[in-house]
């Protein structure tokens, strides 16, 4: 492969692959802080 | 009366992202990205992410978790009695996709199952196959009959207990396979010439119109992004979920998806269809998918495996985007004043009837993809008009107000309703329509019974706007709540 081709490929590997893994970490996480704050029910979602 | 909910961040994201990962992902993306410069088509395919689909993933979540209801709903509590009308087009784009979707989910249910059972069948006369099971073939109809079956059974289970719970399990198989048929495409000698094709940058591409052109209609279609999917999802969040954070998972994820099926399908092609591999590339979604695909896997040691595994990769992401589009169907119905699983039994049996021309004659499943895919660049198209109408500074303060320690949309998003959709959507649908107008005659352009034409697209697209217009009067009192009236300042 050529080098603008390996290039390429780490950049959007990089961008889409480790940029998926970190903001799907980053959103769990704040869940499970969520979650332990004992904040998981919203008062403005109990229904309609 | 308690409202349906995700009962997790996970369980949304598995389901944003089931979603978002289907068909396109494996048998469109790899073969538009070799077809238009490879690594130059990447670079404005990751831009228009965040130029078309992220802007219109966040409106979305807004009207959707504001008004509560679907696509119809959403659109006249915002708009009002004549949102009514942009709504049901964006309600029944979608359903009409479902239509066809249903059929293109049950021939890759076929095809896994008859590689799997008889490979030698399939392969030793793949065109032949295809003919066949795209002909008036009643096996089809059946695979047809048990996709939208499975669908409703799960939609018929609820958000949660249906939807959430399976997306939980598709998603993670889904990547599993994925990565399973990336390393085994690339682990082909030669395959790595694949990458190379991908990932190649000749940046002369970059100056043609055309490269950008189908970057951009790539990313408006595959993300879901305008079809009021992410609308209904959105209805069974939580008030203070982060919709920057999840939109960008959903977006990402999605990309991520793509590059995945990219570098399983173009190594393959490359290092078993030889000088072939531009005619494979050139035979379009279904010809590349159903014909060459086989005849690839029997050319590869142990390919039986690789190709039942390919072929439930991509039935899962079929599956996964059917049911959004089912949920979509049955959430509008709701909002009539259905309980849910009478309105998935509605949209159960006129999803099989309406899907069944698809799924006898490929002329007719042609017809549907081409009007209305090109629909969802009119359902865009509205949601950005739609916030445009309501304020979109408004709009941003009010419906994307983050909750404590959320992302904060910006100004920024202001700048891509008002400027970059409405240009991205004017250069989509005259390039789509000049790429006709430019080949034919007038004549044949405007006939409206054409499969691929601009009349056909005004006919049927004429047609449901006017109906919706008839029929908006009595739709807005059915669904709409007039005590939720978002328009504020705006209601009469």
């Amino acid at each position: 492969m050529t080098t603008s081709a390996v290039v390429m490929m780490v950049v959007m590997l990089t961008l889409f692959g480790g940029g998926f893994a970190a903001l799907l970490t980053l959103a769990l996480c704040r869940e499970r802080q969520e979650k332990r704050d004992g904040n998981r029910v919203d008062p403005r979602d109990d229904g309609q | 009366m308690s409202r349906e909910q995700f009962t997790s961040r996970w369980g949304l994201i598995a389901s944003l992202l089931g979603m978002a990962i289907g068909a396109g992902n494996l048998w469109r993306f790899p073969r538009v990205a070799a077809q238009n410069g490879g690594g130059a088509f990447l670079i404005p395919w990751a831009l228009f992410l965040f130029l078309w689909s992220v802007p219109l993933m966040l409106v979305e979540f807004g009207m959707g978790r504001a008004a509560r209801q679907g696509p119809v709903g959403a659109f006249g509590a915002f708009l009002g009695r004549f949102g009514v009308v942009p709504g049901v087009f964006v309600a029944f784009c979608t359903t009409a996709i479902m239509f066809y979707y249903a059929v293109v989910t049950g021939w890759c249910a076929y095809y896994t199952v008859a590689l799997a059972v008889d490979f030698g069948h399939v392969t030793s006369n793949a065109t032949g196959h295809w003919q066949s099971v795209s002909h008036y073939n009643w096996v089809t109809v059946a695979f047809h009959a048990a996709a939208m079956t499975g669908a409703v059974l799960v939609v018929a289970g609820g958000v949660a207990r249906g939807i959430e719970r399976v997306n939980k399990v598709l998603i993670p198989v889904l990547l599993l396979l994925l990565v399973g048929a990336a390393v085994a495409g690339i682990s082909l000698p030669g395959g790595t010439r694949g990458l190379e094709f991908l990932f190649h940058v000749d940046m002369s591409r970059l100056a043609h119109h055309k490269t950008w052109l189908e970057a951009l209609s790539q990313s408006a279609w595959s993300t879901g992004a305008g079809w009021g999917l992410i609308l209904t999802y959105a209805v069974y969040t939580r008030s203070k979920e982060d919709v920057l954070l999840n939109s960008l998972v959903a977006g990402v994820g999605n990309n991520a998806a793509s590059l995945l099926a990219a570098m399983a399908i173009l190594p393959a092609v490359f290092a078993l269809a030889g000088p072939q591999a531009d005619k494979a590339l050139g035979s379009g979604n279904t010809g590349l998918l159903f014909v060459w695909m086989p005849q690839l896997f029997a050319r590869m040691t142990g390919g039986h495996l690789w190709a039942v595994v390919f072929f439930g990769a991509v039935t899962v992401a079929a599956l996964s985007s059917l049911l959004s589009m089912v949920e979509m169907a049955t959430r509008v119905i709701m909002d009539l004043g259905f309980d849910r699983r009478r309105a998935v039994v509605i949209i159960g049996g006129v999803g099989f009837l309406a899907g069944l021309p698809s799924a006898l004659h490929l002329d007719v499943f042609d017809n549907q993809d081409w009007v209305w895919g090109l629909g969802l660049l009119l359902s865009g198209g509205f949601f950005a008009l739609a916030t445009m109408v309501h304020g979109v500074k408004r709009f941003r303060t009010e419906q994307l107000r983050p909750a404590p320690g959320a992302w904060r949309t910006g100004w920024w998003f202001d700048v891509l309703i008002y400027v970059a959709i409405p240009l991205e959507f004017v250069a989509m649908i005259s390039w789509w329509f000049y790429s006709v107008a430019g080949k034919h005659s007038f004549a044949t352009t405007m006939n409206p019974a054409g499969i691929f034409t601009v009349g056909t697209c005004l006919l049927q697209w004429g047609a449901l706007l006017g109906i919706a217009a008839l029929v908006s009067a009595w739709i807005y009192r059915r669904v709409c709540d007039p005590t939720l009236d978002l328009r504020g300042d705006r209601s009469p």
